[in-house]
């Protein structure tokens, strides 16, 4: 049995490997695509293209501004006059908000009360709009926080203490919040289940469609051993690929594989058997690729 | 071209995709599969963020603060901890992202109007909706804050004429930021460019493997209509999942379809040609089934996912993958459907996207006739 076992796995390793393009799909693909995960799955939204129509333009109302464009959120690409421009600019997708700031911004920040500021959103990404949304809020109540002190710090007799509520902020198992620790995992899962569903079952059908099953039926190999055969060598590129991944993710991304490296390969394991396993079944059922 | 024989061509290859029903199958199948498994299961939107409270001070002020929370639509209080190892459990099993520990001297150091430090624990290990989440408390915690300073003014009879500025924030194009009407769009164009690309990738290499190739290149068909009368069937299932597309957006997710109908399919159908084009091209150049969908995963369903700003802003990647996304024709089509799904804009504003998909076509096009070589070696 182990005899017949080797002699299918050297045929299916020959197989696969036999063709320098193919190797590249296994090994170079699944670090590529981490590295292009990494750069471009990212849901960090910095450098908002941002236009600004100050329609008070007074120091105050251009202090304002400066103050959005310092935070490093915003990135201001254009200052607006007219109210069509909005429209355009949006329609464009040029900028993604547009503030407006209305006539008569100093002269109320001077007599008190409530002074509405628009921001005109793009929603049709709502992600980043969310995101937009959440900075900008965050911006206001930094600047009602500076209005409050500088209003308590001009009327001493007022009272008004600016008791505060500090967030302290600590995120577990990522502490800047970044992108990569969270989809490394999931590109381990994917690719694995790319390579080893896609291609095993793959491997089966062409067999079968070439007609080398034929060749392989008057062997004396039995059906375990050549269903074992098939799958083997995508195991061990799954482990492979695995590791592979978790290299680059360690060393470009330094997402390390905090938890302990057995289990990771155990639970490997597990998922290459279920997802070989539906390979497998689909490729036996169907006869073309 | 010889209009005859590209219809006899068209006829094989339409007898091949209708005798196989798994085939047929594949191109309407999966594509509905995935409409329905991402239209519903992909949402962005950050609402009901599991909650979990250590509450030391257990005071009518620190309670209030609670309910804040608790109050708004983005937080959903799931339970109250009394330890740190509590709070862990919870964080570690997902069942809350966000632990608020308030302590014992939380109104004292208010009402004397020092900072009170409320302690914030995050799950990061879903950024996207940690940073979100934490947005949210850092406005709730500071209007909490103001709300207090205000009262204990009133309380002392002053009513302070202090400026506040107030945000006015209006969403265009998708007002209640559904996530769902973001997505949906660009998930047209992904479906048609995974249906598209490796069906079509699969068709000229099934040829070769087979050795049926053989019996064409015996035929006096030249390249030209061989490759066209092989794309037909694919173009006919393009148009079928495009229809079906549109129609599950229409009276299932109820994405509304502000533009014009008549703009979006003569786009459509020019993008189904890039996509078949290029997995021709692919299906040609490897002349081997399993390299060829591989390839045609590689270079067109991943960038079509991640590329194209289906999801991921183009805008926050590093330059040289911005470059990369230049040649995505994904990127180009998501773009227009967004356009027109959601602006309600015309050619006006998205001729360049449609000027580059038209050249993408023709190009790859060309090119795939020209490597196509009617000989056995």
């Amino acid at each position: 049995m182990f005899e017949r076992l080797k002699a299918m796995l050297i045929k299916e390793f020959i197989q696969v490997f036999r063709d320098p393009r193919m190797r590249m799909v296994l090994f170079v693909l699944p670090a590529l695509q981490t590295v292009i995960f990494g750069y471009a799955v990212n849901m960090d939204v910095k450098n908002i293209p941002t236009a600004i129509m100050d329609r008070d333009n007074s120091s105050e109302s251009r202090d304002l501004a400066a103050i959005l464009t310092s935070s490093g959120h915003f990135k201001l690409v254009k200052q607006i006059s007219k109210e069509s421009e909005i429209r355009t600019l949006l329609d464009r997708g040029d900028v993604r908000v547009v503030l407006d700031i209305e006539h008569g911004f100093a002269e109320k920040l001077k007599l008190g009360g409530a002074i509405p500021l628009q921001a005109l959103l793009d929603g049709s990404d709502s992600n980043t709009a969310g995101v937009i949304m959440g900075y900008l809020s965050r911006l206001s109540v930094a600047y009602n926080t500076r209005l409050q002190l500088e209003y308590a710090a001009r009327h001493p007799g007022g009272g008004l203490q600016p008791g505060q509520i500090q967030l302290v902020t600590r995120a577990w198992f990522n502490d800047n919040l970044e992108s990569p620790p969270f989809y490394v995992p999931a590109v381990i899962t994917n690719i694995l289940f790319v390579i080893t569903m896609l291609l095993s079952s793959l491997a089966i059908v062409r067999e079968k469609e070439i007609g080398t099953i034929e060749q392989v039926i008057v062997t004396p190999i039995r059906k375990s051993e050549f269903i074992l055969g098939k799958t083997l060598p995508f195991v061990l590129i799954g482990y492979i690929d695995v590791a592979l991944i978790s290299i680059v993710g360690t060393l470009v991304f330094h997402v390390p594989v905090r938890g302990s490296l057995c289990l990771l390969f155990l639970a490997t394991t597990l998922f290459l058997m279920s997802s070989l396993g539906i390979g497998l079944l689909i490729s036996t059922i169907s006869q073309t690729q | 071209m010889n209009p005859r024989r590209l219809k006899a061509v068209a006829k094989k290859e339409f007898l091949h995709v209708l005798r196989d029903p798994r085939s047929l199958m594949m191109g309407i199948g999966i594509p509905m599969l995935l409409l329905f498994l991402f239209g519903y299961a992909l949402t962005l939107d950050v609402e009901r963020v599991p909650l979990v409270v250590w509450d030391q001070a257990g005071t009518a002020q620190s309670r209030e603060f609670v309910s804040r929370f608790s109050g708004s639509r983005y937080f959903e209080l799931r339970e109250r901890a009394d330890s740190y190892p509590q709070i862990e459990r919870a964080i570690d099993n997902r069942r809350a992202m966000i632990a608020l520990v308030i302590p014992p001297d939380f109104d004292r150091k208010l009402s004397r109007g020092e900072a009170s430090p409320v302690q914030t624990i995050l799950d990061g290990s879903d950024p996207n909706t940690a940073t979100i989440a934490l947005g949210y408390a850092e406005a709730t915690a500071a209007t909490f804050s103001r709300d207090i300073a205000l009262k204990q003014l009133q309380r002392q009879g002053i009513t302070p004429h202090l400026p506040t500025l107030e945000l006015k924030p209006r969403v265009w194009f998708n007002t209640d930021m559904v996530s769902r009407n973001f997505i949906f769009p660009g998930l047209i164009a992904v479906v048609m460019m995974i249906m598209a690309a490796i069906l079509t990738s699969l068709s000229m290499a099934r040829e070769w493997e087979t050795g049926t190739m053989e019996q064409l290149v015996a035929t006096p068909l030249t390249g030209v209509e061989l490759i066209f009368g092989k794309l037909a069937p694919y173009f006919a299932i393009g148009v079928l999942d495009l229809m079906l597309c549109i129609g599950v957006g229409e009276f299932v997710f109820d994405v509304p379809l502000r533009g014009s109908l008549w703009l979006l399919a003569p786009l459509a159908l020019i993008f189904l040609f890039c996509a078949l084009a290029f997995g021709m091209l692919l299906s040609i150049i490897t002349k081997n089934q399993l390299l060829a969908s591989q390839l045609a995963i590689v270079t067109t369903v991943l960038p079509a996912f991640l590329l194209s700003g289906f999801i991921f802003p183009i805008e926050n990647m590093p330059q040289p993958i911005q470059a990369v996304t230049r040649i995505v024709t994904a990127r180009y089509f998501v773009t227009i459907l967004r356009g027109i799904y959601l602006k309600e804009v015309g050619l006006a504003v998205l001729w360049p996207q449609v000027l580059f998909l038209v050249l993408f076509g023709v190009v790859v096009m060309t090119v795939a006739v020209r490597k196509f070589r009617k000989k056995i070696h």
